[in-house]
């Protein structure tokens, strides 16, 4: 009973002792007090001296019983209005951060839609991709086997060719040369959607420099009266590459020089350091490339020359070479023009730079 | 004459294809399916079958399968799908040779003539090479090593292949060059060295104690167990 009374007592002194910190009491109570106070201790120390017509009496009244009273409710006053102000900032700040999370909230979610309408952009693209990779695909392989009776044919009635009027012969050589390049196309468009599709198997390997160029000048020139200028460092270190592929690229170099170069003038074939990689080159006496064509000229369907007079060609060989080079860790360049001679600039130089196979340090003779 | 069975229903590369074989010499029969033509293998026990993959009813792979359970004879697979993954499914079912088409008549007959002189010595064998774990296919230029295939480059193929042919045997490098290069670049020695180095790394367990390529210091490289000398 005794404590429930104490415990009353304690939560009564607390809530009063709460009410009279509020700053809104605080304000009035403390003046208060203090002028009360003041005062009483004033009339304490004066009364009893009959001092109440002293002016210190008087002086002392208004400054301790009512300037500092008030002093100190200004003071109350000016923090009551900082305060104020603090919550007023605290509230704006929350409400600027309420607002700042829900824009990051919306933002976030056009975010996330924008992403997914991509991602279902990108699987369309990819499905089509493929849709047109398997397409050429099914294409090349329906073309190839028509193409087979073609040249069959083709290879059959020339065989004795001597036994033909000579018009028939020149028309069934002709259509001899066509189907051939009907043939390396359909074969190219098919390495480019194999290519595409991720389906080439790079294997590198050491590639011995020398041989690899002959090798490709060999095949490519083989029924070619052109002039080959050599330019080969001696005992060049091997590349680091795929050997077919390497080949490849450097072939459709010298066939692009050997078509568009006047049939009196030579190609140059070359072969150096160049920094830590090596670089193979095939310099022409053509016309050069155009600045215009220079942009695209590694991509796909980028001809050389676009005239209906230029050789023929479809575009190809450049860009599966710099998807081929790339994808070996090379790289893939030209420089044009090349020459110069009485003012006219022409040529131009299609190189590739390949990583130097790692060398033996310790392997011994 | 030898006797030649075309399976094939395309029937203009057919016709032309027996033109042209009758032309070299060859007994030419074309068929149009696989049906027909297992048929005509019972009939005419054929030397030689140029077998086209895609045909209707029994395609090409059925029908290889179907002669191989009979007979031995030698077969050429013709397609217009170049996969290597194509390629290896026919020489596991036992094709004897792939031509990709388009091809030129010229280039199969000397298929055929390769593969009829490989069949003629029944050297199947000689296709294949191995030592110590370390298994070579030539004919579908294959390595295995323990079982694991092994990736290498053509040349580095053919480097090894020159070096098992040779088992037992110390090879000089400029011996290895002309066999592996061709004889103009038997002055440019220092590429087998690195050529060798390389092709441990990739066959050798530990290319630091080789298994199968040794160095006879000053006098080449010899294939083979046994201590390096």
């Amino acid at each position: 009973m005794k404590t429930n009374i104490l415990a009353r007592v304690k939560g009564l002194v607390r809530r009063w002792w709460s009410w009279l910190l509020d700053l809104d009491v605080l304000q009035w109570a403390l003046p208060l007090f203090l002028a009360v106070t003041a005062i009483t201790f004033e009339l304490i120390e004066h009364v009893p001296q009959n001092e109440l017509d002293d002016p210190y009496f008087m002086g002392e009244i208004i400054i301790f019983g009512l300037m500092g009273p008030l002093i100190i409710r200004g003071l109350i006053v000016w923090m009551q209005q900082l305060l104020a102000a603090q919550k007023r900032a605290a509230a704006e700040v929350q409400a600027l951060n309420r607002d700042l999370e829900s824009k990051v909230i919306e933002r976030t979610a056009a975010l996330e839609q924008r992403n997914a309408e991509l991602d279902r952009l990108n699987r369309e693209l990819r499905d089509l991709d493929e849709m047109k990779s398997d397409f050429v695909a099914l294409v090349s392989h329906e073309l190839r086997a028509p193409l087979t009776a073609l040249n069959g044919g083709l290879e059959l009635a020339l065989q004795s060719s001597e036994n033909l009027p000579p018009r028939s012969r020149a028309i069934l050589e002709i259509m001899e040369e066509e189907s051939k390049r009907l043939t390396d196309f359909v074969q190219t468009i098919l390495d480019v959607s194999r290519l595409e599709a991720g389906k080439f198997a790079i294997t590198l390997g050491p590639v011995a420099v020398r041989p690899l160029v002959e090798q490709a000048a060999a095949i490519v020139l083989a029924s070619s009266q052109r002039k080959v200028e050599w330019d080969i460092t001696p005992n060049l270190p091997p590349i680091w590459g795929d050997e077919t592929y390497l080949e490849q690229t450097v072939r459709n170099f010298i066939s692009n020089a050997d078509k568009y170069s006047p049939a009196d003038k030579p190609i140059q074939l070359c072969a150096c350091m160049d920094g830590d990689r090596i670089r193979i080159s095939v310099k022409d006496y053509g016309p050069g490339i155009s600045s215009e064509m220079s942009e695209r000229i590694f991509s796909r369907f980028s001809r050389l020359q676009s005239a209906e007079s230029s050789p023929p060609g479809w575009g190809l060989g450049l860009y599966l070479g710099r998807k081929l080079i790339e994808a070996q860790n090379g790289g893939i360049g030209f420089v044009s023009p090349v020459w110069e001679h009485n003012g006219i600039k022409s040529g131009s130089e299609f190189y590739i730079l390949m990583p130097v196979a790692q060398t033996p340090e310790d392997d011994l003779e | 004459m030898t006797d030649l069975l075309i399976i094939d229903d395309d029937k203009g590369l057919t016709q032309l294809l027996s033109d042209y074989f009758s032309g070299q010499g060859y007994n030419v029969r074309a068929v149009e399916n696989g049906k027909l033509g297992l048929r005509a293998m019972y009939e005419r026990q054929p030397e030689i079958i140029l077998l086209d993959v895609t045909m209707p009813e029994k395609d090409g792979w059925e029908t290889l399968k179907r002669i191989r359970e009979v007979s031995n004879v030698p077969v050429i697979m013709l397609t217009a799908r170049g996969d290597e993954a194509d390629i290896l499914h026919g020489f596991s079912l036992g094709a004897d040779d792939y031509v990709n088409k388009p091809f030129s008549f010229a280039q199969l007959a000397a298929r055929m003539h390769a593969v009829l002189g490989r069949s003629a010595q029944g050297s199947a064998a000689d296709n294949k090479l191995s030592s110590d774990g370390l298994e070579v296919d030539i004919r579908l230029k294959r390595v295995w090593r323990d079982g694991q295939p092994l990736t290498l480059t053509p040349t580095e193929f053919k480097l090894l292949v020159t070096l098992m042919r040779h088992a037992g045997d110390v090879i000089s490098p400029r011996d290895l060059v002309k066999e592996v290069w061709g004889a103009q670049y038997a002055s440019e020695i220092g590429h087998v060295r690195r050529y060798v180095w390389h092709l441990r790394q990739k066959i050798e367990p530990d290319p630091e104690n080789p298994r199968y390529i040794h160095n006879d210091r000053g006098f080449g490289y010899r294939f083979g167990s046994g201590e390096t000398k």
